[in-house]
This record gives C-alpha cells, sequence and structure tokens, in this order.
C-alpha cells in the first residue's frame, strides 16, 4: 500500500511539488533560523567559557562599555579573600583602524593593567599566543598592543608592524587566538595606551576583572564583595554571564519556533486543501476500492501514507535546503550550527505536520459512500 | 437451477428508496430474488429501473430501506460495514463499466488491488495474477498501464481483479457499455467462459438487450420492480 500511495501523488507530479514546497519553505528557514542563533550561542558561550572568576561593575551598568568606576578599586578588591588579582581594564569600541571607520563588526580597545598582569593568569581575553610575546610590566606606558587573530587577518598586520587605532599609531608586539571570532575581534594594548586612544577619563576605568584564588569558588567570592561593597559596586560571577546568555538566546530560539509553528500550519492547510482536492478527485476510484473489498481503514491508511510521504519528502528536502542555506549564511561570516537536533527535530516535525494534515482528508475517503462514488457511472 | 439447491445470496420483498430534497423515489419496490451457484444473471432494463441500486445491494454495497439480504443463508441486516467489507473481500468480484483502474498501476497491479490491504499479498498472490492475466488473454500486457491498453483489454484487467480474491460469485454494471460491439461481445465471451468452464457466478446489469442471449436466467427490471424472470434455455 506503500507504494500505492507513493503513486498516487506521482499523478499530480507539480500539486504535489507545491504542497511539499510549504513544508520545504518551513523546515529550510526553520533550520536557517535556528542555525543562526545557535551558531551565535555557541560563539558567546564559547568567549564566556574562556572568561573565569568575576566581573565588577558599577551599581546599575548596563554594559562595560558605557560605564566607568574609579581605579582604586582594583587595590581595594585585591585585599578580599579569594581573590588573587583584581585587574582594572577599559574597553571600548574603536572608531576607526587604519584610518577607515568601524562597522558593525565592533572591533573593541581593551586597555589591561600590564603591572599588575604580570601575577595574572593571563588577561581573560588573550587565549594563546600565536606570534610575538606577551605585555610585560615595561610595556606600560607604551604604545604597544597585542592583536587578535582576526585583526592581523582583517588588516593584514604581523609583529613589528605598526597599527593605527582612532588615528593613535601602536606596535604590534604579539598576536593572540581565542578560538573564538568576538574574542579575536580585539586590540589589547597598556591601560594608558587605551585611556588615550579612547579619550576615557584618567583614573576610570570599566570594570575590574576579579581572578580568584580557586576558580571554584567564584560564587563565594561573588558574594563576599556584594556583602562588602554592594551598595556601590556589583559582582557577577562569570559563569552567571554565561547562564543569563542561555536564558536570552533560549527566548529568541522560542520566538524562532513560534514563528516555525506558523509556517508549519500554513504547510498543513495547503497539504489539507490538496489531499482533499485530489481525495474528491479520486470518488469513483475510492468507492471501487470499497466495491471489491477495502474496508473504511484501509481507505484512511492509504490517504494517510499519502500525506505522510509528503512530509517526508518535504522534510527531507526542506532540511537539505535548509543546511544549504546555513552554509551560505556561514560564507557571508556569520556563524551558523545545525545540530543533529535539530535536524531530525525539523524532519520528524514535517512528518507530524504531514500525517496530522492528512487525518481530516483520510476521514472524508474513508467515509464516502461507494455507492454515491459509483451511482455516475 | 436445480431445485432444491441453497442460493448463494437471496434477497426477499427488499425496497429501496431515496430522498431527493421533497420527494421520496423508490428504487426498488419489493423486490426477491436467489442466485444460485452458476448462474449467468442479466438483469436487464432501460436507465432509472434500478438495475445500478439493484445491484449494489445484491453486492452488500448499499443496504435496502425494507426487507432482507441472506449470504449462505445468514442474515447480514445485523453486520457493520467491516464485515460487509469482509463479505466483498472474501466472496464478491465486482466489475464496472468503467473499469475503475488505477492510472498508476500496470495491469498485474492492479489485479492485485483487492487483496493490497492484506499482508505479504505480493508474494501470496502475484503468481495467481499473472495466471489470471494469461487466462485473460493478458499475458503479454501486464506491465502496462491502462492508458497503454484499449478498452477491451482494461475490461479484460478489471475482470482479471475482480477473480483475484477467487470470489464465488461476480458482479458487473454495464461491463460493455464503454466497449465498441466486437470488443463488447469478446468480453461477454471472456464471463461466459468463465462461467461455464471456471463455474463462477455472474449477475450482470445492463441496458443491453444482446446479452441475454447469454444468460441463465433473464431478469426484466421496469419502474424498481422485476416484472419478468425467464430460464433461458437456448444459451450462447
Amino acid at each position: 500500500m506503500l507504494k500505492l500511495a507513493l503513486s498516487n501523488l506521482f499523478r499530480h507530479k507539480l500539486r504535489t511539488l507545491l504542497s511539499v514546497a510549504g513544508i520545504i519553505i518551513g523546515v529550510a528557514s526553520l533550520i536557517a533560523l535556528v542555525s543562526v542563533v545557535d551558531g551565535i550561542k555557541a560563539e558567546i558561550q564559547d568567549a564566556l567559557s574562556q572568561a573565569q572568576g568575576a566581573r565588577v561593575v558599577p551599581l546599575n551598568a548596563t554594559d562595560p562599555i558605557f560605564t566607568n568606576l574609579d581605579e582604586g578599586w582594583g587595590e581595594k578588591l585585591d585585599k578580599i579573600k579569594g581573590v588573587k588579582v583584581a585587574l582594572p581594564n577599559i574597553i571600548q569600541l574603536a572608531k576607526s583602524i587604519e584610518g577607515k571607520p568601524v562597522g558593525i563588526e565592533g572591533t573593541r580597545v581593551v586597555g589591561l593593567d600590564v603591572v599588575k598582569l604580570s601575577s595574572a593568569s593571563g588577561s581573560g581575553f588573550s587565549g594563546e599566543l600565536l606570534e610575538g610575546r606577551d605585555f610585560r610590566p615595561s610595556d606600560s606606558g607604551n604604545y604597544v598592543a597585542m592583536v587578535g587573530e582576526k585583526i592581523k587577518d582583517d588588516y593584514g598586520k604581523f609583529v613589528g608592524s605598526k597599527i593605527n587605532v582612532n588615528g593613535t599609531q601602536l606596535r604590534i608586539t604579539g598576536i593572540y587566538t581565542t578560538g573564538s571570532d568576538l574574542l579575536d575581534n580585539s586590540i589589547l594594548m597598556p591601560i594608558d595606551a587605551a585611556r588615550d586612544v579612547t579619550g576615557f577619563p584618567q583614573g576610570k576605568v570599566s570594570f575590574i576583572n576579579v581572578q580568584l584564588e580557586d576558580p571554584s569558588m567564584d560564587q563565594e567570592v561573588v558574594d563576599r564583595i556584594n556583602l562588602l561593597y554592594g551598595n556601590e559596586v556589583k559582582a557577577t560571577s562569570l559563569s552567571d554571564f554565561s547562564d543569563q546568555f542561555g536564558v536570552i538566546f533560549d527566548s529568541i530560539t522560542l520566538l524562532v519556533v513560534v514563528i516555525a509553528s506558523i509556517a508549519s500550519i500554513v504547510a498543513a492547510v495547503g497539504i489539507i486543501n490538496t489531499m482533499l482536492m485530489s481525495v474528491l478527485e479520486r470518488f469513483k476510484e475510492i468507492g471501487a476500492l470499497k466495491a471489491v473489498g477495502w474496508t473504511n481503514d484501509n481507505i484512511m491508511r492509504m490517504i494517510l501514507y499519502e500525506s505522510f510521504f509528503v512530509g517526508v519528502i518535504g522534510g527531507v528536502l526542506g532540511a537539505a535546503t535548509g543546511i544549504a542555506a546555513s552554509h551560505a549564511i556561514k560564507s557571508f561570516g556569520l556563524n551558523s550550527v545545525v545540530t543533529p537536533e535539530l535536524f531530525i527535530g525539523t524532519i520528524l516535525g514535517s512528518i507530524i505536520v504531514g500525517v496530522l494534515a492528512g487525518i481530516y482528508p483520510a476521514f472524508i475517503a474513508s467515509r464516502m459512500n461507494p455507492v454515491e462514488a459509483l451511482r455516475y457511472e | 437451477m436445480l431445485p432444491g439447491k441453497a442460493p448463494i445470496i437471496e434477497i426477499k420483498n427488499v425496497s429501496k428508496e431515496y430522498r431527493m430534497g421533497e420527494t421520496v423515489v423508490t428504487a426498488l419496490d419489493n423486490v426477491s430474488l436467489k442466485i444460485f451457484e452458476g448462474d449467468f444473471l442479466v438483469i436487464v432494463g432501460p436507465s432509472g429501473s434500478g438495475k445500478s441500486t439493484l445491484m449494489h445491494i445484491i453486492g452488500l454495497l448499499d443496504t435496502p430501506t425494507k426487507g432482507a439480504i441472506f449470504v449462505d443463508g445468514k442474515d447480514i441486516r445485523l453486520l457493520d460495514e467491516w464485515h460487509l467489507a469482509m463479505l466483498r473481500r472474501n466472496k464478491i468480484g465486482f466489475v464496472f463499466q468503467s473499469f475503475n483502474l488505477i492510472p498508476t498501476l500496470n495491469a498485474l497491479e492492479n489485479v492485485l488491488i483487492p487483496v493490497e490491504p492484506l499482508p505479504g499479498s505480493k508474494e501470496k498472490f502475484e503468481d495467481y495474477a499473472i495466471k489470471i492475466l494469461r487466462d485473460v488473454g493478458l499475458g503479454d500486457r501486464m506491465r502496462h498501464k491502462p492508458d497503454e491498453l484499449s478498452g477491451g483489454q482494461r475490461q479484460r484487467v478489471s475482470i482479471a481483479r475482480s477473480l483475484i480474491n477467487n470470489p464465488e460469485i461476480i458482479f458487473a454494471d454495464e461491463p460493455t457499455g464503454n466497449l465498441d460491439s466486437k470488443t463488447g461481445n469478446q468480453v461477454i465471451g471472456l464471463m461466459r467462459d468463465l462461467n461455464k468452464k471456471g463455474k463462477k457466478t455472474f449477475v450482470i446489469v445492463t441496458h443491453d438487450q444482446s446479452l441475454l442471449d447469454y444468460a441463465t436466467r433473464k431478469i426484466f427490471l421496469l419502474d424498481g420492480k422485476i416484472v419478468k424472470i425467464e430460464e433461458n434455455n437456448k444459451r450462447k
């Protein structure tokens, strides 16, 4: 009966194709959208997972780029139990690089306290050193920079070459990679140079990056800072950041799924319409099948198989199209990931939509009166 | 017909009424008929005489408004749709005027349609279907689709389809209605052979008086009533 159902679909190839197209569009757009959301989410979480410890920002701060804090907090936080070192950081978006305005990709200028950095385990920004050297205390006050691999690739830089940021020349001493494009799109420099480059107020920093003696104790240290200074600053463990991003992205994913559900309903209405038409067209044929001994259930099964196939074909072709679209998006520079769950879930989903959409036409077909159908010979 | 033999199907005082808007149309009016094994019944009557309704009721596709139907002596009025379908599948074959073949399937696959819902039907019935197709003279047309066959060949496929479940009785509704007289005669000849040599029982509904020559019994229907039943001793 499977073969019969499949061959029934091929009677009106264009019509079948159009109702399949409804599913293809739904599935493909769902995969493309979710893959981009998942890709960005993976990238941000990857970036966040590289940072350990806690971040201290002014109370009611929204984003460290828009706030500032007295530099003196670094010394205060150093004294708190469990804190290895409190690193003052300046973070600002670059206005221009090599004289060209910086677009939405948002290259960041990061100022680091290179003296204190020597007692820290990394800056929290530079992952793995690819070329050149790390900062050292003697860099303090100098116009030197470490750039991420993305900057190196985008601007064709190497160790020893100069880079012009917001009109100020800096000499590149090192190139690093974190494996995350987001983090690699940063220019690290001594904090005084960063103040000069970005015009950041003297004596102020964007936030304090608190490194811990025992990274697993982050919640305890955060609680301690908030207990002591909670009326002035807010400490957040970086694992909390990660969780918050997860929540935000879950709601974005939910939105996409809602859009996809609407698309599925539209596709289902298309299938119901097509199947009803095809069932009514085969009025006599179905009457004949009943006459030769098919039961109502047999008829129902045949029509459900047909809509099942519409779901299967639509799901598989839609998933293939979606993956292709996701790859195309990737080539434009946006990260996108098609997870196995997404792939299998959308195919299963479209099969379910297909079968559900077939129920009503199948019911109509199975209840057809064979005498009515055969009367008009 | 041998006296005292039990009929395969018997209808007793059957009436069928339809409601057409406000008016009630009586398609069959108190009709009784017995069908015996080996019969080749030809039911003739003008259009609107109730032929098709009669055939659908004897063929267990339709239910009467009044009267009783017995299959092998059992009253089937209490059977539900599923059991009636099973009776049709096991005992009855149908041949239609417009063949009602499935256009996407070849002759062999069409012949297998009645048994298609049975599990493993292809393996079980394919050899038999091939044999039937050879018997009806379509041994070289088995892989042809209906639109690659002539009208007469299509009706042969349809007859082959009616035989796949090895039925006791085959109903044919205007089997020659869509065929020219030459191919019509060939199709009738095939059914007569199946009746004479294959011992199949046939009930044929037609307005084509020429088919009466082949009948074992001629039944004349007019305005929903059987007006005459004739034994045919000079059967072709």
